[in-house]
């Protein structure tokens, strides 16, 4: 329900602002707030977006759009194993600083199509050139680096599908992220990059947030908070269903 | 049905964790021990990191042997004073499990340790058990009598000072091998995710001469408490405890517990000795495996930061 009413209020928005200035780009995400409750498995947001062209634009033109989806920042140290003696044990490691927990990159067509390597690493828009953007050196021969995105790709955090986003009509368009069970909680930031004959010609932000609700949200406040209160809780749970199946059971 | 895990974050199958409480619970039940040596490697199986398994079923125990120690209470077969003073060295030996647990995840080696730990302990005391289990069993053909403890025997133990007398259990024994096999198994559980109880219970017969009457009941009072401290413990200094998988776990586990206790009356005490020595064996021998072969990815990663998912 709220997502329609959202599209309509975007609607709305889009009929106003066709006097606005070139390129200028309207977006929203549906929905706007992701629930993690206790049935939580994954979700899905998708993005709407629009050109806004003057009315005296008369000639077709044709747009490439770059999406960015950026979870809450985060530390993450990369382990590597080696053998000692017969034992595997993690001995070197890397720490990338402030990088992103979830990343989505959609584009209307191949990044390299779009635009050249250099303005897509200066706009950060890749997985390496987001990372980059992150402070992260950018040597794509780091086994660090390239096994770091490998793990989040494989757990489903990180994800480039180039051709993701299409085309609904010649200025509007559309794109999903799907969001993993392991999501991470927080704000994530959208940013979506217009290009136009290998040229950015506009660029929108938009955000969403991952929140979790009901008892896991009281679970996940309390263990960190209260956490004393919670260890014991508990522990007095354990009492009360030890006690409880020795007297369910009682044979003597 | 899926349920969303809020500590481990992740969400699994509810009956698929049930079900793994009730089939832990039943072995649990059978063997008179808590189980985590076999659900705490389940856990991780399952996608949940190593910390979250170990101080959630921590928890998970303390509710499994909570049942049990109630149920030899009733049949007054609980030496109390040696439960409080195996007690006074195992709250140590969990406090500084805990502390260890802390200080290798920080530098990423507590899978190691947890690894390790398994393949050492559980080849040991299932390799020994084997062997005594055998043994037993072939006296038992040959007709003779099988004692595991002989009354008038004494060992070095026997000779230490400060020696106290436990009616209950009849023996008089120094406190020294009573309070260290108390830290021995407070601290190895806090870091392992285990009871101890497949090692306490053997260490009291052998080192301490505790009748079988007794040694059950009092490994179950001093298992209940050394985890339900290890479990605030855990659940103050690395906020691991996942009381919704705690929950679901502890619920399967005490029934398993009950129909495993049922089974076991049916079964002579030496085969249920052998097949817990194997199962030991089985899950120690898989550890070894794990820590010796070649791992599919040499990286592996952790977020440390805010935002934290694993």
């Amino acid at each position: 329900m709220t997502s329609l009413a959202r599209l309509f209020a975007f609607a709305a928005f889009l009929a106003l602002s066709l006097s606005a200035r070139a390129e200028e780009i309207v977006v929203t995400v549906a929905p706007s707030q992701i629930a993690v409750s206790s049935s939580y498995s994954g979700g899905t947001v998708v993005i709407f977006g629009a050109v806004v062209q003057p009315p005296t634009a008369m000639l077709p033109r044709t747009y490439d759009v770059a999406v960015i989806v950026m979870g809450p920042r985060q530390t993450v140290v990369t382990r590597r194993k080696g053998r000692i003696v017969r034992v595997w044990v993690n001995q070197q490691s890397r720490t990338f600083y402030n990088v992103p927990s979830f990343l989505g990159v959609r584009a209307s067509r191949p990044l390299n199509e779009i635009t050249s390597a250099d303005i897509l690493r200066r706009q950060g828009i890749g997985l390496k050139n987001v990372l980059f953007d992150a402070g992260v050196t950018p040597d794509n021969d780091d086994p660090f680096l390239v096994n770091f995105i490998d793990i989040r790709r494989k757990q489903g955090l990180f994800d480039e599908q180039p051709g993701g986003v299409t085309f609904l009509s010649r200025t509007a368009f559309r794109t999903e992220i799907p969001l993993p069970d392991n999501v991470p909680i927080g704000d994530y930031q959208v940013d979506l990059k217009l290009f136009q004959n290998g040229e950015m010609v506009g660029e929108a932000l938009a955000s969403f947030a991952v929140v979790k609700v009901g008892v896991e949200d009281l679970v996940v406040n309390s263990a960190t908070n209260h956490s004393l209160l919670y260890g014991l809780t508990v522990v007095s749970m354990a009492f009360f269903t030890g006690w409880l199946a020795s007297i369910v059971f009682r044979r003597d | 049905m899926l349920i969303y895990l809020p500590i481990a974050d992740l969400a699994i199958n509810i009956f698929l964790l049930f079900a793994m409480g009730l089939a832990v619970g039943f072995i649990s039940g059978m063997f008179g021990v808590g189980g985590g040596f076999l659900m705490t490697p389940f856990l991780i199986f399952l996608g949940i990191s190593p910390g979250v398994a170990v101080a959630t079923v921590a928890s998970h125990i303390t509710a499994s042997s909570f049942s049990g120690a109630l149920s030899h209470w009733r049949r007054r077969a609980v030496d109390i004073p040696m439960a409080f003073m195996l007690l006074s060295g195992g709250f140590v030996g969990t406090a500084s499990g805990v502390w260890l647990f802390t200080k290798l995840r920080a530098i990423g080696q507590l899978d190691l340790l947890i690894g390790l730990s398994y393949l050492i302990m559980l080849s040991a005391v299932g390799g020994l058990m084997l062997a005594e289990s055998v043994r037993a069993i072939i006296r038992a053909r040959r007709q003779q009598f099988s004692s595991l403890r002989h009354s008038g025997a004494h060992t070095w133990v026997h000779a230490l000072p400060l020696k106290m007398r436990f009616r209950h259990s009849k023996i008089y024994v120094s406190i020294i091998p009573v309070w260290g096999i108390g830290y021995v198994i407070g601290s190895v559980g806090a870091v392992m995710g285990i009871g101890g109880g497949f090692l306490l219970v053997p260490m009291l017969i052998y080192f301490l001469r505790m009748p079988t009457a007794t040694v059950i009941g009092t490994a179950a009072v001093l298992t209940t408490a050394t985890m339900a401290v290890a479990s605030v413990m855990h659940a103050l200094t690395n906020h691991l405890v996942d009381a919704v998988l705690a929950l679901v776990l502890m619920v399967g586990g005490v029934i398993g517990a009950q129909f495993g206790a049922r089974a076991a009356q049916k079964m002579p005490p030496e085969r249920l000795r052998l097949l817990l020595a194997l199962l030991i064996l089985a899950v120690g021998i898989r550890f070894g495996y794990e820590l010796m072969s070649r791992p599919a990815n040499l990286y592996s990663i952790r977020a440390t930061g805010s935002g934290t998912v694993d």
